[in-house]
């Protein structure tokens, strides 16, 4: 027995139509050739690179497994008569990934190895800093820019109040004082 | 910009895969992780040049392998976008 991991792409219209009736599909193949199922769970929904037998959008399955290595070749027999499935993998595994640990490791990773290349372009590319102070930038006027959207509602108060006017507008001076870049956008989309 | 990118990978890159196992990630290069392969393809789909992408051999090839059953799978395209 070698332990798998089994990679499925199944018809999307009968997955979005009944997903465990499909995955139950899969795991009653994998059971008829003694396959002992670790850990099976959707990988999603997604729209294909290339059409594949007429298929636009696809939906994966992926399943660790052990399976005795002289039955795959009957089960990957079964696996393409099968009109369910459209296309599947299987590659050998020293052992099997720690199933909860490992999606946030690998999640962890992912976001380690993003932030590791988004330093790696920013200390690199000047054109690329220029960008940066934009979205800086842009983030501040979004703060700004929230600001201004909570003063907003208290202007369009004022006329419906017109005993409170007095306090009010000193209010909305109050804050357009704390928020002098935000001032020139905020009067922009009430006006 | 292409240019700025291009020196930027020769001069201080090295292999991203090896960067990466340094940081502790150890992560062995996963075919299902499409985000990374598109990274490393060109708008054709094809891979950077080990010279482009500045990979270690070792880490080319198995991101060729993974390319490969990517695309396969309908993950990546073969050509194209």
């Amino acid at each position: 027995m070698n332990n798998y991991e089994g990679f499925f792409l199944l018809d999307n219209r009968e997955s979005k139509a009944d997903w465990d009736a499909m995955e139950s599909h899969v795991h009653d193949l994998l059971t008829k050739y003694g396959c002992e199922i670790h850990n099976s769970s959707k990988w999603g929904e997604r729209k294909l690179a290339y059409e594949i037998k007429k298929h636009r959008r696809g939906t994966y399955l992926l399943v660790y497994f052990q399976a005795d290595p002289e039955k795959l070749t009957e089960l990957r027999h079964d696996l393409g008569l099968s009109e369910k499935v459209i296309r599947h993998m299987f590659l050998r595994l020293e052992e099997f990934p720690e199933i909860p640990v490992e999606e946030e490791a690998e999640e962890g990773a992912a976001e380690g190895a993003k932030a590791a290349d988004g330093e790696a372009k920013a200390a690199d590319g000047e054109a690329k800093a220029a960008p940066k102070e934009g979205e800086a930038a842009e983030s501040t006027d979004n703060a700004a820019g929230d600001a201004a959207t909570e003063a907003a509602p208290a202007k369009a108060e004022e006329p419906a109040e017109a005993p409170a006017k007095a306090e009010e507008p000193a209010e909305a001076s109050a804050k357009v004082d704390d928020t002098p870049v935000g001032e020139t956008e905020k009067e922009a989309p009430t006006s | 910009m292409a240019r700025s990118r291009y020196k930027s990978f020769s001069d201080e890159g090295r292999c991203r895969f090896c960067r990466d196992k340094k940081k502790g990630g150890a992560l062995p290069i996963d075919f299902k992780d499409v985000p990374t392969l598109q990274k490393l393809c060109t708008g054709q789909g094809k891979l950077y040049s080990r010279k482009r992408s500045g990979n270690c051999a070792r880490h080319q090839r198995l991101l060729k392998l993974a390319a490969k059953r990517a695309r396969f799978m309908g993950l990546i395209p073969y050509v194209g976008q």
